[in-house]
């Protein structure tokens, strides 16, 4: 046992130390020819370990991808562009110093020589995301660049550590003075201030508003003249040198900078009464009372008197940033003052209101009665905001005015429970009109206190139709005994409401005891049908049963009816179903509406709700319960709906929910869902909404569905794989079929990457070393199999004679399989096309096309290899003599002068080992995969 | 780019001119202009004019979208409105009360800004900015100019939400009332009724193309960085590119998350920290994501779910230690279905008034529901996503000081630079 552990223990380490040599041993350039072959990752953890391996190359990678770069016209850049994109996002926090001066390097290097515009400048927003203070040359020689000066500005701005730069050119002042007044803007260099200020004596229009705004940004207290200056040369108006709004905006910078109180305080005081824009005047007061603080109450108290609606209320909202009680108290003083006008008190109260102002809520009571209805509800609304005792009092004594409406509506929302004070009014209240609206609250409020009183004025004279009204809010479970008494007796036209007092009340008991609660009053009534709907409510199986009984009775027929359809229980799917199916089809939509809810609501997984609503389009004679249930099919996503679907398109009434489904399927089972029934509901649907010419919407869907035709098509023109099988001359040979198109049963390894679909071996995301492995080793042997490159520049590999877990292509033999003639593979060497022994022989090229079928034998008997692709010999070499003998160099050697990679390949000359494919991403499909052990023969 | 000059397509028509007998008097009438009247800006929800609000004028950098939308005017409310090419025009005009926004979300910030300085009233299509900072400024210039801004969606205040197949208030009221318990998780997803649009992915390997003679793309372009022109970049498909926009996220998010910000109650914060779950983002074209999970500092969190990510069919929306909400507002307390929740709901005080009248609150100078701050905050749920997706890892914020925590580069996208000399948040 302890044997066994330490053996498993040794393995462990051993395998790990392995491949963490792999990276090591990869070559920086087959790093990022994998990186890229593997781009975009979907899975983080292996965007993260590609990325890692990448930013080990140093800055390599980062120019070796640079170089792929092409113009737009010329080829596709969008992997490359991932690679470097998202390895310049894992460096920005995984790299250290060091490793991203490489990146940095990498990318200087590649912005230099660079040649496509496009390219160039998407070089440069990659610096600018990671860029450090020593980047900032490359910026600033490129500052004036009709293209790239844009990039460069971005770039400097962003970088941290690059302010005396900036300044450095400000001061030096060649540039032109908007880029070096917008930088220094961006950067808030204040240092740059007194340069700029001079700057505004011989500027042009357009370099003073770059200025302006600049200073707006950064400026002082020494900017304020300069730009008072500017303003009023505009007269204080918003044109387009902007100084009018920068000062503005200075301004209220400085406002909240106590040294600079005092000289805010008064330029803005001044430019309040010069001004004559709204906003103008108001930016510099709400300036003023920021600097001032509450010391500006005069100025505020002033403005309550000024006849623009947006001075009033600016000033009061600006008031806000002082917290004083005093100031408050004195505005809201305003409000009770019989000389202000209505207006202003309504501004006033909303101000409180909106800030809830607790200590003021008198000044809002005292507007309650307004004849001004803004200024009234202004009142209302401020006093429910607020809340408190005082306010719930004085709304309430409101019922008996001619605001009872407003008065309801502010207890909608009052603030703090209104309870107690409306009971009271209900118990205590000497008008009908107050207590008409007490029990309407009650109501509404759900305030079960209220019910005997409410019950109690059923009766009364005046307040009878309101206390039935309220009736149902106010019902609890303890009521439902005299309310039955009441539903016997009462008359025909209050039934309906008593009923659904009973029902509201029913529901407030536990579920399972509804049905024994309303049993007893059933049984002992001459007219049961009375309480179908309270039966319904309580949604029991007994209640379902008395229900179908009546509805057998043909008297009581219509109201079981009526009350079946209320019930919520799974039981009503069959009942309702079988009411859909009978003779009587007045009612199929109705029935099958409701069934199609029960479906919903109680079918227990997908396929049972799509045997559901399947069976009720059986059941259904009615054209708006088909596309109901055509759209709650679509939503199973079943097969069988796209049948339904297909079928139902073809009728004008059935078209447009038949296309809607077909598109949400298929949108979501392409590889699925095949075959020409599949293939005609797409074209259908298509054609569908071809024809819908006014609605705009329909272009989506026929653009959407085209995509998806087109996808189906592809599937479909990959899906034929026949069943692997021996040929008769194989299984003579004596051959091993290892993949038959079903089970991977003889392979071991990453089984969860490589999974089988479709009759293929096919490769879902990997990152390098991921592998599967014959589960048997070979020495001599004959390996066959057919491989389709679907992805461009896939990149995969046969190891053979090969440990698991182990580069394979140095200890053992890896023979290679690439798209080599993906244009990112321009710079490989001939060791590395396909077919090659990896690093020890080359093969002949072979031109593959992307998702045809290619068959491939690697012969491999003692030091010699064969490999033969689609029947043609592309390398026959002897692998001892392609190294001299030397599988690894000569004692003290770096590397090996005899191999033609230079490196050590200790694993050359192994005398078996596993056949495994090498996993470098997908895009890759095998498929006939078989074997002849030579050396059992 | 120069600066704006005031040339107008068209000669300017003082409102009161356009008046006649049976109009509201001008004084009582405000105006408005829309800024892009490609798709949204045309569509019948905003290109409305009636007498509360006039429609005046109408802006947009492609001409034959400028000509198109002033035929439809023409045709639906009989009237010849102003043209204008330039945004700046429109917003100088001064027979414009108030500035709607319909353009691409990378000339939000700056254009409510200059609207702001210029002494307008803002209408903003959402999202509210493309990046974080430049919802700071337009705080700002808000402020100091003592404007009223409106972001334009709505769940907070109206309308069936979706899934929970009534509108937000029931379920503040539920929230609020604390039945539920606390921290809530809040599940966005198809499975709860809310689809992500992920029809508005990018293209990658666009070869470019010649600028059509009807488009200015220049401007177009604005604030944004210089690109080769091609159309997808443009008009219906923009927001599949990051230079403009947040691909679905940018879409829908701020429409299914602020209401979700109001009823947790967190209008004045932020989460602190975004976790993904996402393949790998090209730079430029906008891709698709599985998960984006939202924490917030009470442990609060939301969960986005994308297009095919979702979870089984039962989830529930929100989901507390004692309680959750299913799709069509289905409650389940202590492990219990609660059918009569409406009942329970109804005995809770409704949430404060909102101000929900746009006009009005211009008129009567209130801020609306929805404006420049908690605007601002729903919409930093968006662009903390597509900072995280675009670097592809978890990010952490603060909510306070609005950057995000040890993450140098995250920070570089809260400020991004914008092209040239002329465009300025300030």
């Amino acid at each position: 046992m302890k044997r066994f552990l330490i053996s498993l223990g040794l393995l462990l380490a051993l395998s790990g130390s392995a491949l963490a040599q792999d990276a090591r041993q990869r070559t920086p350039e087959t790093i990022v020819a994998d990186v890229l072959a593997e781009m975009p990752y979907t899975q983080k953890a292996n965007f993260d370990s590609a990325m890692s391996d990448l930013l080990s190359t140093g800055s390599f990678g980062v120019k070796q991808l640079a170089g792929m770069l092409v113009p737009a016209e010329q080829g596709q850049n969008n992997r490359v562009e991932y690679a470097l994109d998202g390895l310049v996002a894992y460096s920005s926090a995984a790299a250290d110093d060091a490793q991203l001066a490489q990146v940095r390097e990498g990318l200087k290097a590649s912005i230099a020589s660079a040649t496509d515009n496009a390219n160039k400048a998407f070089l440069m927003t990659l610096l600018s995301r990671v860029s450090r203070p020593e980047d900032a040359p490359l910026y600033v020689g490129m500052l004036e660049d009709p293209y790239f000066g844009e990039y460069a500005q971005s770039g400097l701005i962003l970088t941290p550590g690059t302010d005396d730069v900036v300044l450095g050119l400000v001061t030096e002042g060649k540039l032109p003075v908007s880029m070096l007044a917008r930088m220094a803007g961006a950067k808030g260099l204040v240092a740059a201030e007194p340069t700029m200020i001079g700057w505004l004596k011989n500027a042009d229009a357009e370099s003073a508003t770059s200025i302006y705004r600049a200073l707006a940004l950064i400026g002082t207290a020494k900017s304020l003249p300069v730009l008072a200056k500017a303003a009023a040369a505009e007269k204080y108006e918003w044109v387009s040198t902007d100084a009018t709004a920068s000062y503005v905006s200075l301004l209220n910078r400085l406002a909240l900078n106590p040294a600079d109180a005092k000289v805010v305080a008064k330029d803005a005081t001044s430019l309040m009464k010069k001004a004559r824009n709204i906003n103008v005047r108001t930016g510099a007061m709400t300036a003023l009372f920021q600097a001032e603080g509450a010391k500006a109450l005069p100025v505020l108290l002033k403005a309550m008197s000024d006849p623009d609606r947006q001075y009033r209320m600016a000033a009061l909202y600006s008031s806000d940033c002082w917290n004083s009680p005093e100031a408050v108290a004195a505005v809201a003083k305003l409000a009770t003052d019989a000389k202000t006008p209505d207006i202003v008190k309504t501004d006033i109260i909303n101000w409180i209101g909106a800030n809830k102002y607790a200590s003021e809520v008198g000044a809002a009571l005292a507007n309650l009665d307004a004849a001004d209805t803004e200024l009234a509800q202004a009142a209302f609304t401020a006093a429910s905001r607020i809340g408190g005792d005082e306010a719930l009092a004085a709304i309430v004594a409101r019922f008996d005015s001619y605001r009872d409406g407003m008065a309801m509506n502010a207890l909608r929302s009052f603030n703090g429970d209104i309870n107690g004070a409306i009971l009271d009014v209900l118990a205590n209240g000497t008008t009908t009109k107050a207590r008409a609206c007490a029990l309407s609250i009650s109501s509404l409020r759900r305030i079960k206190e209220a019910a005997p009183v409410t019950i109690g004025l059923l009766n009364d004279d005046k307040l009878s139709e309101q206390a039935y009204a309220a009736l149902p809010g106010v019902v609890a479970p303890e009521n439902i005994g005299i309310l039955c008494q009441l539903l016997e007796a009462a008359p025909a036209s209050r039934r309906a409401v008593i009923q659904s007092s009973i029902v509201a009340a029913l529901r407030q008991l536990p579920a399972a005891d509804q049905y024994a609660t309303i049993a007893p009053y059933v049984e002992k009534s001459s007219a049961p049908e009375l309480y179908y709907g309270a039966l319904a409510a309580t949604s029991s199986p007994e209640a379902v049963e008395a229900l179908l009984a009546a509805y057998e009775v043909p008297a009581t027929s219509k109201a079981a009816f009526d009350a079946l359809l209320d019930i919520d229980s799974p039981r009503m799917i069959d009942v309702l179903y079988n009411i859909a199916l009978g003779d009587d089809k007045s009612a199929n939509g109705q029935v099958l509406k409701r069934y199609v809810a029960m479906v919903d609501r109680h079918g227990k997984d997908n396929i049972d709700r799509y045997n559901h609503y399947r069976r009720g389009i059986e059941a259904s004679t009615n054209e708006e319960a088909d596309n109901l249930l055509i759209n709650k099919l679509a939503s199973t996503g079943t097969y069988g709906a796209l049948a339904v679907a297909d079928a139902k398109i073809d009728n004008p009434a059935t078209a447009a929910a038949s296309a809607a489904a077909i598109r949400a399927i298929m949108s979501k089972h392409i590889g699925e869902y095949r075959g020409e029934q599949a293939r005609s509901a797409i074209v259908k649907a298509t054609d569908y909404f071809k024809s819908l010419t006014n609605d705009p919407d329909a272009g989506y869907a026929v653009d959407d569905l085209k995509g998806i035709l087109e996808k189906f098509d592809a599937d479909a023109a990959t899906a034929a794989a026949p069943s692997s099988k021996l040929t008769a001359e194989e299984e003579a040979m004596g051959f091993d079929l290892l993949f038959d198109g079903t089970s991977m049963a003889k392979w071991t390894g990453d089984t969860t990457t490589y999974i089988v679909k479709d009759g293929c071996i096919t490769v879902g995301e990997a990152r390098w070393g991921n592998n599967i492995y014959t589960a048997n080793e070979y020495g001599d042997f004959i390996f066959r199999f057919e491989f389709a490159l679907d992805n461009p520049g896939v990149n995969n590999g046969v190891g053979i004679r090969t440990p698991m877990n182990v580069d394979a292509a140095f200890h053992g033999m890896e023979i290679q399989i690439l798209d080599h003639d993906d244009p990112m593979y321009a710079d490989i060497q001939p060791y590395q096309v396909h077919g090659s022994v990896y690093g020890v022989i080359p093969a002949k090229r072979v031109k593959f096309k992307h998702g045809e079928w290619n068959t491939e034998e690697i012969r491999a008997e003692g030091d010699h290899i064969t490999v033969t692709v689609n029947g043609k010999v592309i390398l026959d070499g002897n692998i001892r003599e392609a190294c001299q003998g030397h599988a690894v160099g000569d004692p003290g050697e770096q590397g090996n002068h005899y191999m033609i990679d230079h490196r050590n390949h200790p694993g050359l000359f192994n005398k078996r080992g596993h056949i495994g494919f090498l996993g470098h991403g997908a895009g890759i499909r095998f498929r006939n995969v078989r074997v002849l052990d030579l050396n059992s023969k | 780019m120069k600066t704006a000059g005031a040339i107008a397509l068209f000669s300017i028509v003082p409102r009161k001119v356009l008046g006649g007998q049976g109009f509201i008097a001008p004084s009582d009438q405000l105006t408005k202009g829309i800024i892009g009247v490609g798709s949204i800006g045309r569509s019948s929800y905003h290109f409305s004019s009636d007498d509360n609000c006039r429609l005046v004028a109408l802006c947009d950098v492609d001409s034959e979208h400028l000509n198109s939308a002033l035929g439809l005017a023409k045709q639906r409310f009989g009237e010849d409105l102003q043209g204008y090419h330039n945004y700046r025009d429109l917003i100088s005009d001064p027979n414009i009360d108030i500035v709607h926004i319909a353009t691409p979300p990378h000339w939000h910030g700056v254009m409510s800004i200059e609207a702001a300085n210029a002494g307008k009233d803002v209408w903003c299509e959402k999202p509210m900015t493309r990046t974080i900072g430049e919802g700071k400024r337009v705080i700002e210039a808000m402020k100091r100019n003592n404007r009223i801004f409106r972001l334009n969606t709505w769940f907070r205040f109206k309308d069936t939400f979706y899934g929970l197949g009534t509108t937000v208030e029931p379920l503040k009221k539920l929230v609020d009332s604390g039945v539920l318990g606390w921290p809530l998780t809040v599940r966005v997803s198809g499975a709860t009724g809310f689809a992500w649009k992920f029809f508005w992915t990018g293209k990658e390997n666009l070869t470019p193309q010649a600028v059509p003679a009807q488009l200015d793309y220049d401007m177009w372009l604005g604030p944004a960085p210089y690109k080769p022109y091609h159309p997808h970049r443009t008009h219906a498909t923009f927001r599949g590119y990051w230079d403009y926009d947040g691909g679905g996220l940018g879409d829908m998010g701020q429409h299914y998350l602020d209401p979700v910000q109001y009823f947790l109650g967190k209008d004045n914060t932020s989460p602190i920290k975004v976790e993904i779950d996402a393949p790998q983002q090209h730079p430029d074209a906008i891709g698709i994501w599985r998960k984006i999970t939202y924490t917030y500092d009470d442990g609060c969190r939301i969960i986005l779910e994308g297009e095919g990510f979702e979870s089984g069919s039962k989830v529930p929306y929100i989901e507390g230690p004692n309680g959750k909400v299913f799709q069509g507002f289905e409650v389940e307390l202590n492990g219990q279905p609660a059918p009569d929740i409406m009942s329970m709901i109804a005995q809770l005080p409704d949430p404060e008034p909102q101000n929900t009248d746009f006009i009005k609150c211009v008129k009567n100078r209130e801020r609306f529901a929805l404006n420049e701050e908690n605007g601002h905050r729903s919409c930093n749920i968006v662009n903390m996503g597509v900072a995280a997706l675009r670097l592809n890892r978890d990010l952490e914020f603060d909510p306070v000081s609005q950057t995000f925590v040890n993450d140098e580069a995250a920070n570089r996208l809260i400020d991004q630079p914008m092209r040239g000399d002329d465009f300025r948040l300030m």
